[in-house]
């Protein structure tokens, strides 16, 4: 049998064994069909024997999403003459672009040793940090438990972290980017370089 | 049976059909989850507590749901990275699960009653190989109860749709040695 032959057999296996429908294929999948079974009964026991997370628990639940402002407002739709909602959006633009500008020397560097160095040729932001594995594994892990897929890519010594953020960026989502003092990119790809503190 | 897009879509409208929708999603979801974690060996308060995080996550992270996966692939995967999470708080150098659970095993030499009859033996079968290889068994009865594609189990893992292929094919090539005692029924 050939290496391609074996990986369809697997596939066939595989597709046996989660397909709710009689494979054409019964006579030779008793193992997947025997597997399938034993997985179900065993779901099936294993959940029964769980006790059911209780209505305080649920209320335990939507208390803490309202203690961080996760519980949203309803949703009004409001019909808004199209002149005053450009004047509205006008008026949000100068008032962000005063903010950023106040706010500019402010700016704090990050704790921990982390120096923001600015954009390579690429247009990714570089951080210098003591250990650039664990930071850039860090936010992967920070953005994905926000259901934002970021990949983290090792190049030498140079951790390469992507992520493509839906727009315009969640609160949360820029809040975890801005805390490692990174710009919010207006593409909504964020790409960051980490490499160790003191390396060229 | 819930609705997973309507209850995303309904997450990010807010009033009464945000809190709808984290109570239908709870109310679907909250026991697989509870017992995912159990399965990955965390103790009972833990997985009651990471079931919190889970959906303060899903609710957090709604917004980013890009419909790029279906709805229920998506809730799993908070599930699977909130976990991980909270592994590597406790094992920062832990990059995978699979690191965690996968042990060398010999399978051949335990001593294998193989029970009255093939579904009997295929079971025990499992039950060892899932002590084994808890997060690749996870995979596969999460896929099986769920009736995933290799794709969505891609999407699920994180992985290529290639290197998901290659980990169906790992899956199946470790539980082998599990079915030995099995033979005679499998001919």
């Amino acid at each position: 049998m050939t290496g391609s032959d074996n990986n369809k057999d697997d596939l066939d296996w595989f597709s046996t064994l989660t397909s709710s429908e009689p494979t054409s294929r019964a006579a030779e999948d008793r193992e997947a069909i025997a597997l399938r079974k034993a997985i179900k009964q065993r779901y099936a026991s294993e959940l029964k024997s769980l006790q059911t997370p209780d209505e305080l628990a649920l209320k335990r639940l939507l208390q803490r999403c309202k203690q961080e402002g996760l519980l949203k407002p309803p949703q009004r739709f409001r019909f808004t003459p199209p002149i005053i909602s450009g004047l509205l959006a006008i008026a949000a633009i100068l008032v962000l672009t005063l903010t950023i500008l106040i706010q500019q020397p402010l700016n704090k560097l990050p704790q921990d040793d982390t120096v923001y160095r600015g954009l390579d040729n690429s247009g990714a932001a570089i951080l210098s940090v003591p250990h650039p594995r664990k930071a850039a594994n860090a936010l992967r892990d920070e953005l994905s438990a926000l259901g934002v897929t970021a990949l983290v890519i090792q190049s030498d010594e140079v951790w390469l972290l992507q992520a493509e953020l839906t727009l315009p960026v969640a609160e949360r989502v820029a809040q975890i980017i801005q805390q490692q003092s990174l710009p919010l990119p207006a593409d909504g790809k964020l790409r960051v370089k980490y490499i160790k503190t003191g390396s060229p | 049976m819930v609705n997973e897009d309507e209850c995303l879509k309904k997450l990010k409208l807010g009033g009464k059909p945000q809190i709808l929708a984290i109570t239908e999603l709870f109310n679907a979801y909250s026991l697989p989850f509870k017992r995912y974690f159990i399965k990955h060996r965390l103790s009972l308060e833990d997985a009651e507590d990471l079931l919190q995080e889970t959906f303060i996550n899903i609710v957090r992270g709604a917004d980013n749901f890009r419909h790029d996966c279906k709805a229920r692939i998506w809730l799993w995967t908070i599930a699977k990275n909130t976990m991980l999470m909270r592994l590597r708080k406790k094992n920062p150098d832990l990059q995978d699960i699979h690191e965690l659970a996968d042990v060398i095993a010999d399978p051949q030499t335990q001593d294998t009653d193989p029970g009255p009859g093939l579904e009997d033996c295929v079971e025990d079968a499992f039950q060892r190989y899932a002590q084994d290889h808890t997060a690749r068994a996870e995979a596969l009865t999460l896929a099986t109860i769920h009736g995933w594609s290799t794709s969505e189990l891609a999407t699920f893992l994180e992985r290529s749709i290639g290197a998901s292929r290659e980990y169906i094919s790992q899956c199946r090539k470790l539980f082998k040695p599990y079915l030995e005692p099995c033979r005679d029924w499998l001919g």
